[in-house]
């Protein structure tokens, strides 16, 4: 529209009170009959037109509220109708995008499905103290509950246990560290994966290598090694025991935490005695 | 009846006439809107104002019966042409059909005289109750 016309005082205000008519409207059919009413006037209206041909013309198009009252519609469509239409108007490669998202989304959904469902990792092979000096002053006690191992603690010194656990999934699972929801403040502890020459049977030598983060293939057997060191001396007759440990273990593209727990097998530190270890 | 009070049922009869109207304009050829609000003037009687053809045409555009497209034709302004639809052609042709059975009914009621039958019937008097 011609600058001349656009700006003449009449169609200002025309244009004004047609804006103020239409706040009711949906935003895009309000701009959009804007549009239409412009290029009406820059057609009808030469650039020098006076008042009266201007006022005529306006009249012509009728009240601003007259105008937007019938964009509002007597037979204003249902929006069902509505999507209906667009969608019947939409190009083939608006349906090809369409199908493309909706492909992306299904495979995205069914891989988060299936990695969510994978088996989680659970106890499997071996299972024992850490350290010799652990090892040779444990004792072993087993119940119709299960085993226990036990052994006295060892006042703010590192001790631990080793567990095998297996994968029992099709996906490569990583463990990643403690999950830290079952942290100890007063037992810090700390995890890694055995790496070396044993890993298909579970067990580990001299040569096996600690790691973490550590890879656990698809039905496979590793040996996870748990460390701790214990804040509070124990007293006579207190433990503390583990009978599960919660990991965060990567799956795919999504890291959980697994609780693995041990089958029928506790590992238990016990007070001591009058331990001149203790403050 | 007055001739005011006749206004909103011919604006009621306008409303649901003209969109075939402009179906009928566009299925000659496309048009741009202000082409189609004079052509549809100049008919006479059709319009209550120029400004309510575009909501209409909006309207028919939603329910899949006309497109639209911006067209920059040399030497002339950007003018938005609207094109009638396959849709919109079978709207027409079924709106033809009703119209003409509708308005020669409409008609056959219309044409009665109001006093049609009044003047052949013998009238009591209404002071008498006797027959005139």
């Amino acid at each position: 529209m011609s600058a001349t016309v656009l700006e003449h005082p009449l169609v200002r205000e025309y244009l004004r009170r047609l804006a103020a008519a239409c706040a009711a409207l949906p935003a895009g059919q309000a701009r959009e009959l804007r549009e239409q009413i412009i290029a009406h006037l820059d057609e009808a209206l030469t650039p020098g037109a006076g008042d009266a041909e201007v006022a005529a013309e306006l009249a012509r198009l009728g009240a601003p509220g007259a105008v937007a009252a019938e964009a509002g519609g007597p037979v204003s469509r249902s929006l069902g109708a509505r999507l209906r239409t667009r969608l019947s108007r939409l190009r083939w490669w608006a349906w090809a995008s369409i199908a493309v998202v909706v492909a992306l989304v299904a495979v995205l959904v069914g891989y988060v499905i299936v990695v969510q469902n994978a088996a989680a990792l659970s106890q499997g092979g071996l299972s024992g103290w850490w350290f010799r000096q652990d090892a040779n002053r444990g004792t072993m006690t087993t119940t119709i509950s299960g085993t226990q191992f036990s052994v006295p603690e060892r006042y703010h010194q590192e001790q631990g246990f080793v567990i095998g656990v297996y994968n029992d999934s099709d996906w490569t699972q990583t463990i990643e560290g403690i999950d830290s929801d079952s942290e100890v403040p007063t037992l810090p502890m700390t995890v890694s994966v055995g790496v070396g020459p044993q890993d298909g049977d579970g067990s580990y030598t001299a040569q096996t290598r600690w790691l973490l983060p550590a890879s656990i293939p698809p039905h496979s057997y590793r040996v996870i090694r748990v460390l701790f060191t214990s804040n509070v001396c124990q007293v006579p007759g207190s433990s503390v025991g583990f009978q599960s440990i919660s990991l965060r273990v990567r799956v795919g593209l999504f890291t959980r935490t697994e609780n693995i727990q041990f089958v029928r097998t506790a590992f238990v530190i016990t007070g001591t005695k009058a331990s001149s270890h203790c403050p | 009846m007055s001739g005011m009070s006749n206004e909103p049922s011919l604006t009621e009869l306008r409303r649901g006439v003209l969109g075939p109207c402009v179906l009928a304009l566009l299925a000659q050829r496309p048009r741009f809107g202000l082409e189609l609000v004079r052509e549809l003037a100049a008919a006479g009687g059709l319009l209550t104002s120029d400004g309510t053809v575009y909501p209409l045409l909006n309207r028919l555009r939603d329910a899949g019966l006309v497109t639209s497209e911006w067209q920059d034709a040399d030497g002339e302004r950007a003018r938005r042409y609207y094109f009638i639809t396959d849709d919109g052609r079978d709207h027409l042709t079924a709106f033809r059909a009703e119209w003409a059975e509708f308005a020669d009914t409409v008609h056959g009621v219309l044409s009665v005289p109001a006093n049609g039958h009044a003047a052949d019937d013998e009238q009591p008097d209404v002071t008498t109750g006797e027959r005139r």
